[in-house]
């Protein structure tokens, strides 16, 4: 919800002039209203990291927005790199949804999928 | 199949060494650039834009000029040296063109994971025009020809840290153990890219280095089969992968 409580933050500076000023009116709580009624929708970020835990270093990634024709491609470009760690994305607001399971299939010998995936997310406000 | 010949002394002399085999078993891949005359690979990307519909398998047919790719020296000396004297092209081939605006593919591998500590088949990509970062160039996964995994639990269309973008000058030539992580990237170019992808086949088990082993090399070898990742991965899987890399070393000499 960064941008909803930038954007607030912002009405509240503009409304404090204006109460200051005398000038608030209920155009600007009606702009408020629309601040607060703008869709509320879920990013996505899947990180594999090279174990199951939070302080592992992350090997993999992509975030999914949710907007129509947001298609992430595998990056050809050196990415900018979001997260070193899995805790560095927490410590940016990202919460997670689903943690690598801890139960997957082990063989002695063999390697498979690379990583273990932790699926995080952001709720944000969005413009229709 | 097509049978090959048995190798000429210019193939002899372009068997690579141990080093050379022992970080394909450990990377999975080996890029080159064989020389060839000056507008060959302009010429093949001419032939490639004149075509009017994907001949599949009948793309040597439809551009005979790529032969030449496969039977250069070096070329038949990597593939000698991987997979035997006595090797052979494999009868299937595909040549992917990425048009413009192509938003690329997401990680995959050709068909179903072959037996990975072995050597059967070995990819290879042939690229007639300049590859850069943004007109579609193949990205692949280092080490990920030893992981048996199935294509939809490879992450999709996923950045990995220590992926490999296939970047280079028109000609390049890649080669891959059949089994690598592999997609095609976005085309964001105004001009279609071409990729050959043609299929090298082993014809008959190890029964000793097929490359040009020394001593010397072999003890190189030794070093970078035992060396350290190749992708970012936990400890018991850099384990693991340690001793898959031994069981195809040791394949590969004939030793099992």
């Amino acid at each position: 919800m960064d941008r909803l409580v930038h954007d607030v933050e912002s009405w509240l500076r503009e409304a404090r002039a204006s109460v200051a000023a005398g000038t608030l009116g209920s155009a600007d709580l009606d702009r408020l209203a629309a601040l607060l009624r703008r869709p509320v929708r879920q990013r996505l970020l899947y990180l594999r990291a090279t174990d199951p835990t939070v302080d592992s270093q992350v090997i993999a990634t992509i975030c999914h927005e949710p907007v129509a024709g947001d298609g992430p491609c595998v990056a050809t470009e050196p990415l900018d790199w979001p997260y070193g760690r899995v805790k560095d994305a927490l410590l940016d607001g990202w919460q997670i949804i689903h943690f690598p399971s801890p139960e997957a299939p082990y063989h002695d010998t063999e390697i498979d999928m690379l990583g273990y995936e932790f699926v995080l997310h952001k709720l944000e406000t969005y413009d229709d | 199949m097509i049978e090959t010949t048995t190798l000429s002394a210019d193939v002899q002399a372009q068997l690579v060494d141990d080093e050379t085999v022992a970080r394909f078993v450990v990377s999975g891949y080996h890029v080159m650039q064989p020389e060839l005359p000056a507008g060959f690979h302009e010429r093949v990307a001419a032939q490639l834009d004149a075509l009017e519909r994907n001949p599949g398998d009948g793309i040597l047919d439809a551009v005979p000029d790529l032969q030449q790719i496969w039977e250069h020296p070096q070329v038949r000396g990597f593939l000698a040296s991987l997979l035997g004297h006595d090797y052979a092209m494999h009868s299937h081939r595909h040549w992917h063109c990425t048009p413009p605006g192509s938003a690329g593919g997401q990680w995959h591998q050709d068909g179903r994971n072959q037996t990975h500590h072995q050597m059967p088949t070995i990819l290879g990509f042939y690229y007639p025009q300049a590859v850069t970062p943004a007109n579609g160039p193949t990205v692949i996964l280092p080490g990920s020809h030893q992981r048996n995994c199935p294509t939809d639990r490879m992450g999709g269309r996923m950045s990995y840290r220590d992926q490999v973008v296939l970047t280079g000058a028109a000609g390049t030539v890649a080669f891959a153990h059949y089994d690598i992580w592999h997609t095609a990237s976005p085309n964001r170019s105004q001009a279609a890219r071409h990729m050959l992808k043609f299929l090298f086949k082993r014809q008959s088990p190890p029964a000793g280095p097929s490359w040009a082993s020394t001593p010397e090399s072999r003890a190189v070898a030794q070093s970078v089969i035992g060396g350290p990742r190749v992708v970012a991965c936990s400890q018991s899987d850099y384990y693991k992968e340690l001793g898959l890399r031994r069981l195809m070393w040791s394949y590969l000499q004939g030793e099992s």
